[in-house]
């Protein structure tokens, strides 16, 4: 019989069950998305790992480098289960050419270029399948990440021209590197073979090392850091120091933050789905009233009456659930194409199917319960009240006579108004959609937005720019400081500013003393984010990233003891930022810290006038060939962010997608059920006279305003508390961004986004209210 | 007097069953007609496709001179909205409104006239009516005759030349009745025609002329002339015994 009563029910409203089934398919489907995706990124990265095997701790050196003392610290050094040192040939992007489709040099690639020969079981490059690499002489392994803006095929030549040195090689392989397979990574590794490396090594470009130890637990790495930092002046530590936790942030942030954004849509999705199905119900329960008296009457209970009603959803739910899981399938195809593409291919496996399925059955769970929280109210129903006054759940609504004082509205849009007013628990439906969607739609694109401006810059510790220059450590980098600062005084284009980055001993709140990265420079710590406080104003203040601030226990109002050459130094803590460069561990300050060698110079140029930029840049590159890393902010942004950006940009379109689609799916429904409601209340007005054309813009103008309420009250959230979501993400990562204020574009997030939200809805509404002309008038009239 | 509605050879089908056939009469402009015949034989169809609310299968309507079979569906309803008034067996208010705004809301949508005009005009109503007191009511906190009065004035605010009603009174007392049908009467003599369906014998016996159905084609008419309160009861008794040889 249940099944019966379950059947005739999808033949009287196919369209509300579909669009019901539809809901329950979309966020089974994105709830299972999530899963599959975020326990496959784990997966993948931790499967990748066991073979890859990046260091727990990680100290990149350039210099001379004495191999016993490092042996001799760590052998003395508890729970360290291998230590090697990897050498690295460091070249220009320009010094490598490609031939291929296109002939190109790698000159535009922001990230460090180094040769490097395999490694035996530690810290191996991989291909797709994480099989190990092996080359032969002349072949060449491309870091997959630069494939996404050089288009370079296995088979093509890559020309490395260096210091006379001329070697062609042919590309053999892509490579996955566990450690630096970010372009929010400062170095790419680029594999040769052995016998390659011994012939380049000491002729061409400059070697740099890294250090890597590994330990029985990965999170031992912290300790080892400070203690190699602090006690032992003479281990080498001439640049940046990253642990397995960064390393791990890094690889994984670009898919973290898609399946954020992904997580936070199917909880919306799913809300959306939960109130649509409230609406349902209650909507079904009230044009069955007579009904649901009749079988109570007959004697059935309360809880029998719900179960029919249970049937049906539990019915639609199971298609819903496996429906549901099959989309999550197609749909984790896209959420999993960066992932492979960085970590590489990692097949689905049985583990990672159930648990997406015991997240459907999640969904399956929560709705069911939801659903009969809402069957309680079958409680309240008297019989009397059912059979006699038709009287079901709505509440007594207050009727206010206001339509004859209405004088300077349009009747039409009157009527539209008294009845959203009147019956807003009705457009409740429509409001809260319309926001969510707004929410769903505007977040997305606010990420994007803020992510693409220069000012984003300054999140991840640096001020906006036109162009800035590096001066990395070398030999001659005070040479190379001269030529440069004689460039820019040439130029009257230009106003620069420059600043050293030195390592110091600071002391910590223990009493420990550590290193730490100081940048140091008149301009130094200006136009960045501030937690706290401000930037420097005087050479006895000194402003700490929020990572160097946690790292030290030094906070803001503080003073902070520095070290040089037994010389100790107290400065202020004026001011704690946002930065995520070299692992979010930085100070700022205008002391100016003689004798202390800089690792790096960087230079910040404006232009006073912005026209022939690119040309300007350009003629720098040539006249001051290699060793300096010229970047010009945008694309420096660009580059950086690429990745993401690109990820979130395809994620933001398809959260649009989503957004329309729901707004034509809930708007279809709350039509269907609203007209199937009023058809009475329509049918008078047509039999007075109101035209088709009247009736139906009332019911646009109903769903306007309250598609115009939900919309305002979306767009607002979105706009204004979007960033706090924002910045709980970033927090999450530590990845010393805490604290991030969306860059909006008022046209695009105030203006374009909700109108086109609302000219959507109206639409749909438009389409929805065809079916007032077929309205049989004399059949509601009698009925 | 002129013809004000005209209604040639007009037929109706409805799934396969012919439920009007070749009906042809006439309604003078300020003429009360009432339509009696035994239930199912066509009389509210006829009254809603006389009056443009369903479109007859075959034959003419004319309204005015105006041939309305052939209008569209938007002409109709401004034909509707500006010279018709409709009254049902229920009084099918807007539940959202009260009973003013009820009243007013046609004459709103037509807006021919001012609003200030059409509130006045509603104050009349109401006060005619004897409703202005309960006005500003929620429609569900006012009783069945009530409703109907209020259904009344509706009808009336656009001053229409014709009310349709059907079976005003099937619902109400007799005391309702009798004050629904008195309010008709004051209306009919203001130069309203109306065409009312009835299964009341007292009710028809209030119009000029009675039109009886039987399956569907027009039996017979009986023409009562103006009413008079004075000849109510030998009225009642002609109807009677007409009704009686129509076999009703």
């Amino acid at each position: 019989m249940l099944l019966n009563l379950v059947k005739n029910d999808f033949k009287k409203n196919p369209g509300n069950n579909l669009v019901l089934l539809l809901f329950m398919t979309l966020s089974v489907g994105l709830v299972a998305t999530v899963i599959l995706t975020i326990s496959q990124l784990f997966l993948s990265i931790s499967t990748m790992y066991e073979t890859a095997l990046p260091p727990h701790f990680l100290q990149m050196h350039k210099g001379m480098l004495d191999q016993e003392n490092i042996d001799e610290f760590n052998q003395a050094y508890p729970n360290i289960t291998h230590w090697q040192t990897v050498e690295m040939i460091n070249v220009y992007g320009d010094e490598l050419r490609v031939e291929g489709q296109k002939e190109f040099t790698l000159s535009d690639c922001r990230l460090d270029i180094s040769l490097v020969k395999q490694n035996l079981q530690y810290d191996v490059l991989l291909n797709e399948n994480r099989e190990f690499i092996s080359l032969k002489k002349g072949e060449i392994g491309v870091p997959v990440i630069l494939l996404e803006k050089n288009p370079i095929k296995i088979g093509d030549k890559i020309f490395l021209e260096s210091n006379g040195i001329k070697r062609e090689f042919i590309v053999a392989s892509y490579i996955y590197d566990g450690q630096m397979n970010s372009t929010l990574c400062s170095s790419t590794r680029f594999l040769i073979s052995d016998g390659d490396f011994y012939d380049l090594h000491g002729v061409v470009g400059e070697t740099e090392y890294l250090l890597e130890t590994y330990f029985d637990d990965p999170s031992m790495a912290v300790d080892y850091q400070s203690v190699y930092e602090e006690y032992i002046p003479t281990l080498p530590k001439n640049g940046q120091a990253v642990t397995y936790t960064i390393i791990f942030l890094l690889s994984a942030m670009t898919d973290i933050m898609t399946v954020m954004v992904v997580f936070v849509m199917s909880v919306l999705l799913t809300l959306i789905a939960l109130f649509c199905m409230k609406y349902t119900i209650l909507t079904a329960m009230e044009e069955e009233i007579t009904e649901i008296g009749t079988m109570k009457a007959m004697g059935l209970s309360s809880k029998a009456i719900a179960n029919l009603y249970l049937s049906k959803i539990r019915i639609l739910m199971i298609f819903g659930v496996i429906f549901g899981y099959l989309l999550s399938l197609i749909a984790y195809q896209y959420t999993s194409e960066h992932m492979n593409r960085t970590f590489g291919i990692q097949p689905l496996s049985w583990t990672i199917l159930f648990v997406g399925a015991l997240g459907s059955v999640l969904v399956y769970l929560v709705t069911i319960q939801y659903c009969k929280g809402i069957l309680k109210k079958l409680k309240n129903i008297s019989i009397v009240d059912a059979l006699v006054c038709g009287k079901g759940f709505a509440r007594e609504k207050q009727i206010r006579n206001v339509l004859h004082k209405s004088s300077p509205i349009p009747t039409t849009f009157f009527m539209a108004l008294h009845e959203v007013r009147t019956e807003v628990r009705r457009f409740s439906l429509i409001i809260l959609v319309m926001a969510l969607v707004s929410c769903i739609v505007i977040i997305p694109i606010n990420i994007v937005n803020t992510m693409e401006t220069e000012e984003f810059i300054s999140y991840m510790g640096s001020d906006v720019h036109d162009v800035f220059i590096e001066i990395e450590q070398g030999k001659d980098i005070e040479n190379r400081f001269e030529n440069l600062e004689k460039l820019l005084q040439k130029k009257n284009n230009t106003n620069y500013q420059f600043f050293e980055r030195i390592r110091m001993m600071a002391m910590d709140a223990e009493g420990k003393r550590k290193s730490i990265h100081i940048d140091s420079g008149q301009q130094a710590g200006q136009g960045l984010q501030y937690l706290l406080g401000n930037a420097p104003r005087n050479e006895s203040e000194i402003a700490l990233s929020k990572l160097e601030s946690e790292y030290l226990g030094i906070n803001f109002g503080d003073s902070l003891a520095l070290y040089s050459e037994n010389h100790e130094i107290m400065l202020y803590v004026c001011g704690i930022y946002q930065d995520v460069t070299s692992g979010g561990m930085t100070a700022k300050t205008m002391r100016d810290f003689e004798g202390v060698p800089p690792e790096q110079y960087r230079f910040m140029v404006d232009f006073i006038q912005q026209n022939n930029k690119q040309e300007i840049i350009e003629s720098w590159r040539n006249q001051l060939g290699n060793g300096y890393t010229i970047e010009q902010m945008d694309e420096f942004i660009t580059e950086i962010l690429g990745g993401v950006l690109k990820q979130l940009k395809v994620t933001a379109w398809v959260s649009m997608g989503i957004g329309i689609g729901l707004i034509g799916l809930v708007i279809s429904l709350f039509m269907k059920l609203r007209l199937a409601g009023a058809a009475s209340q329509i049918a008078i007005q047509k039999a007075l006279g109101v035209s088709v054309k009247n009736l139906r813009k009332q019911e646009l103008y109903q769903i306007l305003i309250s598609a115009s309420i939900g919309v305002i009250c979306g767009t607002t959230v979105a706009n204004v508390f979007g960033d706090y979501l924002m910045s709980i993400l970033f927090s999450a990562m530590e990845l010393g961004i805490v604290k991030i204020q969306f860059f909006i574009i008022p046209m695009i997030s105030w203006v374009i986004i909700p109108l086109t939200l609302l000219a959507f809805a109206g639409c749909f509404c438009w389409l929805g209210t065809k079916s007032i002309k077929k309205l049989n008038v004399l059949y509601h009239l009698n009925d | 007097m002129g013809t004000l509605l005209q209604v040639n050879h007009l037929c109706k089908q409805f799934e396969g069953n012919e439920v009007l056939r070749e009906i042809s009469l006439s309604i003078q402009v300020g003429e009360y007609v009432a339509v009696m015949g035994r239930s199912g034989c066509g009389k509210t169809t006829l009254l809603y496709n006389i009056s443009g609310m369903d479109r007859a299968t075959r034959g003419r309507v004319f309204f005015e001179k105006k041939e309305i079979t052939a209008l569209s569906e938007e002409e109709m309803s401004s034909i509707r909205l500006e010279k018709m008034g409709f009254i049902f067996q229920k009084s099918n208010l807007l539940k959202n409104l009260s009973l003013r705004d009820n009243i007013v809301f046609p004459g709103f949508q037509l807006g021919k006239e001012s609003r200030r005009e059409i509130n006045k005009k509603a104050d009349d109503l109401m006060k005619r009516t004897g409703i202005s007191q309960i006005a500003h009511y929620d429609i569900r906190k006012v009783s069945g005759g009530q409703l109907q009065r209020a259904a009344i004035c509706r009808a009336f605010i656009n001053t229409p030349s014709i009310l349709f009603a059907d079976e005003p009174t099937g619902a109400l007392n007799s005391a309702a009745t009798k004050e629904i049908m008195d309010i008709f009467h004051d209306i009919n003599q203001e130069g309203a025609a109306i065409v009312l369906v009835t299964h009341d014998a007292k009710v028809a016996a209030r119009a000029e002329r009675v039109i009886y159905l039987e399956d569907g084609k027009m039996k017979d008419e009986l023409r009562l002339g103006k009413f008079r309160e004075e000849k109510k009861l030998q009225r009642e008794i002609k109807m009677s015994d007409w009704l009686q040889n129509m076999g009703f």
